[in-house]
């Protein structure tokens, strides 16, 4: 279980405070995977730090039962100079006993299939071998709850389908807490959503009802997300609204603007699959 | 297997949350220090040829060079010190002190990536900068011993034990200096420019080429109160029992140093964790 209240986190930066996100509260159960939402830079990644306890909250408490992995992704926790073998011997020194640490290693080695150049250094990777690195490390160690950012997208059919597999059976006796812009990944192994947006996080207790308002958020950011809760902490939209009449007759104009929208995104993705 | 037990974010402990839960707080650091330790060593051998002797060999030539000049062009003035001994007990001792405390300062922007792992804490990255450097000094140390005592063929330490804590003690203060000089230089940037400079003049105030005995009585108490110098004395002092040692050179002095430092250096740590953890 994990259980936060009031979470604020901001960065100072240039002489400025920036707010990632303002007062989250929320509680995860066990048994649940939540799939965190949001656009590129709404403070997934940051949130996920600070559930994993590796950066520290302004304000805010998070209580965790159970353990929690580091947060897997593309980014972060190796060492570049060093070859994926010396960065897992390091992470299997800390993590288990001395005698279980070679057979980790062989875990992750095999799991990786990325040949010699497991003894080469890490920063000569593709992403794609970085991901199978480092999604399998995380994969060799029993967590309650895995925290797991992006890090299968970067791969390819069969490192998506190995580890789909894999977190599947995982998924009986750990929860997920994904960050992933692949969103049928995300149907898989998550029930709940959690969107992040504008420094606010709306909980939704079905996925698809999360995708739905987090792709709509993407097309129309201005897009008032305070329908499911109380109306009081709407925030005035940062972005001059180019609908004088939005308040009259809502929606009319950005749904037929958003469709337009959804078939460019659609052919322009359709483009980048053929690649 | 999900533990009873809960961790409120705000005190940054190291007990509970990484799947290390059935194991004890002393433990889990010295995996940490001996990963880092691992990882230290590694990064090191793949900098430079011919694995680890490679690692040995840059600091024991800088040291060869030393001895040539000071011992050619000075002539010998360990007294009944042998000259290659003197200056190696110098050296050594002012470059382990003046490596862990100016490592120190990029111990954390170095090991960045690994922070990702809850349980590697600040402290950690310099305790085993500390110990690699101790380690390798150490090394350096014996095998210039063993060359001068291949040269002399005689009984060249006359009190190991001497030996051992002044450079134990020595790291130990070194220890402390560090982890205040990294936090000094995370909370203040332009420190990590100033501190190397402010430890060039140590070099001139340490008695690496010369004893205390030989300069001028009027400014040695002005000298003494450095634990690099009074370490240096000792270590020298422990090499041969006849090199004189002066009043104010003790090795209480350098305990109390060492506990001083380090308390200091940890003082300032703890109070500053949360302020090295945020991002």
């Amino acid at each position: 279980m994990i259980e936060v209240n009031g979470l604020t986190k901001s960065y100072f930066h240039k002489g400025k405070r920036v707010t990632v996100f303002k007062d989250l509260s929320f509680k995860i159960n066990r048994g649940e995977s939540i799939a965190l939402l949001g656009r590129n830079g709404a403070g997934k990644s940051t949130l996920l730090r600070l559930l994993g306890g590796i950066d520290l909250p302004d304000r805010g408490t998070i209580r965790r039962n159970g353990s929690i992995s580091w947060p897997v992704g593309l980014t972060g926790g190796f060492q570049g100079s060093l070859s994926a073998r010396e960065n897992l011997t390091f992470v299997c020194k800390i993590y288990s006993s001395a005698d279980e640490v070679q057979d980790k290693i062989k875990y992750v080695e095999d799991f990786a299939e990325i040949g010699e150049y497991f003894d080469r250094p890490f920063k000569t990777y593709s992403s794609g071998m970085r991901s199978r690195v480092a999604f399998g490390l995380s994969m060799a160690f029993d967590f309650d709850v895995y925290l797991i950012d992006e890090v299968t997208s970067a791969g390819d059919e069969r490192f998506r389908a190995k580890s789909r597999e894999i977190l599947q059976e995982r998924h009986r006796n750990a929860d997920f807490i994904m960050v992933d812009h692949n969103l049928l990944g995300l149907k898989l192994h998550c029930n709940r959503a959690f969107l992040l947006h504008q420094g606010k996080l709306i909980e939704f207790d079905s996925l698809s009802e999360g995708i739905e308002k987090h792709k709509s958020l993407l097309l129309n950011p201005s897009e008032s997300v305070a329908d499911r809760k109380s109306t009081q902490d709407r925030q005035p939209s940062a972005i001059p609204t180019q609908h004088p009449h939005r308040g009259a007759t809502p929606r009319v104009a950005p749904l037929a603007n958003s469709s337009q929208q959804i078939s460019k995104v659609k052919t322009s993705q359709v483009k980048g699959d053929k690649k | 297997m999900p533990s009873v037990e809960s961790e409120a974010e705000n005190s940054a402990r190291r007990t509970t949350g990484y799947g290390l839960q059935t194991v004890p707080p002393w433990r889990i650091q010295w995996r940490v220090i001996d990963a880092l330790v691992y990882r230290e060593l590694k990064t090191r051998v793949s900098q430079v040829k011919f694995g680890f002797l490679g690692v040995l060999v840059q600091p024991l030539i800088v040291m060869s060079v030393f001895l040539l000049i000071f011992g050619l062009f000075r002539g010998a003035r360990g007294g009944p010190l042998d000259i290659g001994l003197f200056l190696a007990a110098g050296i050594v001792f002012y470059t382990l002190f003046n490596d862990i405390a100016i490592r120190s300062l990029n111990a954390m922007d170095a090991n960045e990536a690994l922070f990702f792992y809850r349980p590697v804490k600040p402290v950690d990255t310099v305790i085993a900068r500390a110990v690699v450097e101790s380690g390798l000094y150490a090394l350096i140390l014996i095998i210039i011993v063993a060359g001068v005592w291949i040269i002399r063929e005689q009984i060249i330490i006359s009190s190991f034990l001497q030996l051992v804590a002044s450079f134990m003690l020595l790291a130990v203060t070194a220890l402390g200096v560090g982890l205040s000089v990294m936090v000094a230089g995370h909370l203040f940037p332009f420190f990590k420019q100033v501190v190397p400079l402010f430890f060039r003049p140590l070099w001139f105030m340490s008695g690496v080429f010369f004893s205390l005995q030989g300069i001028p009585q009027q400014f040695r108490p002005y000298l003494s109160w450095n634990p690099i110098l009074q370490a240096i004395e000792l270590a020298r002092n422990a090499f041969n029992q006849s090199y004189p040692l002066e009043q104010s050179i003790s090795m209480g002095y350098l305990v109390v140093c060492a506990l001083v430092s380090l308390a200091f250096g940890l003082g300032v740590y703890v109070n500053n964790e949360k302020n090295l953890l945020t991002r």
